[in-house]
């Protein structure tokens, strides 16, 4: 008889996909990066263009950005909420990340991330996330200095 | 119970929540609009703050005055996933109009929404409306952009 799994138990499993997550993406680690989306994720990153399509394309990506810090990175999660339901969870939070750029400088800021998952054949895989700032309407530019 | 990640009559209830949303944006229409979420919805909006809690009617309200003609409000690419309970959304919305100001403006931005069953009824519990900035040393908003 399968046993139904408890709101609880979905919920704490999603919180440990993220923070395997942010563990590869502290490395550097391309892999462990990858291991958590779903061949055809959609991604909306916070930078280069409007979306990815795919777990390909989405690499690249994750790739270059990579190349554009040298050590490790600062990915911190602040405020994590989660929701799930019948292998169906969306969790949202703030990002702390940032790292050495190519001249040197150590540089972090703040970030909101929306992250959405299915369950498919027991394992947890990210469908779908949005990272983003929000930007100045007089300015134009990004901002990613804003606090919490 | 196995996972339910392709329910079709949740999905069907869901497109027709973001379209009579979406109707209700394009309708300046405050209370129709504020009527789809949660009262504790948490929001990432284009504009700062980086998040806000609750439902700001007043500020919807105001944000709908700076545009007097028609409002252009469209949802394209809609893909959705939905369980019994929750449920998750990606679409590109594209934004029209002419502010106060006599300036008219185009922009495409991503939308994600999430939504939870509450007391029987869908609710968007989470909303997060973006555009990307460049990383050429600009940090400028990616307002431009066209899928």
């Amino acid at each position: 008889m399968a046993l139904q799994m408890t709101r609880r138990d979905e919920k704490a499993e999603v919180r440990g996909l993220i923070e395997d997550w942010a563990k590869a993406a502290r490395a550097g680690d391309i892999e462990g990066i990858m291991a958590v989306y779903a061949p055809d994720i959609r991604s909306f990153d916070a930078i280069a263009q409007l979306q990815f399509k795919g777990a390909e394309a989405y690499r690249k990506h994750w790739q270059a950005c990579i190349a554009m810090c040298s050590g490790p990175m600062t990915f911190e999660i602040h405020d994590l909420g989660i929701e799930a339901g019948d292998g169906v969870a969306f969790g949202h939070y703030l990002l702390k990340c940032g790292g050495t750029g190519p001249n040197g400088k150590e540089q972090t800021g703040w970030m909101r991330v929306t992250v959405c998952c299915r369950n498919q054949g027991g394992r947890w895989m990210v469908a779908h996330e949005h990272f983003s700032a929000p930007f100045d309407m007089e300015s134009g530019k990004a901002l990613l200095g804003l606090e919490p | 119970m196995t996972a339910g990640n392709g329910n079709a009559a949740a999905e069907g209830e869901i497109r027709a929540l973001i379209e009579d949303w979406a109707k209700a944006m394009r309708a300046k229409d405050v209370d129709g609009v504020v009527s789809h979420f949660a009262a504790d919805i948490v929001t990432f909006d284009l504009a700062p703050p980086l998040l806000s809690t609750g439902v700001d009617a007043d500020g919807l309200q105001a944000w709908f005055s700076t545009w007097p003609g028609t409002l252009g409000y469209e949802i394209h690419d809609l893909k959705v996933t939905a369980g019994d309970d929750a449920a998750f959304c990606h679409c590109l919305t594209r934004l029209s109009g002419t502010k106060v100001d006599g300036e008219k403006h185009e922009v495409w931005f991503r939308e994600t929404l999430c939504l939870r069953k509450i007391g029987g009824a869908w609710k968007i519990a989470h909303q997060h409306e973006s555009v990307p900035f460049y990383m050429d040393g600009s940090y400028r908003a990616a307002v431009d952009l066209k899928p």
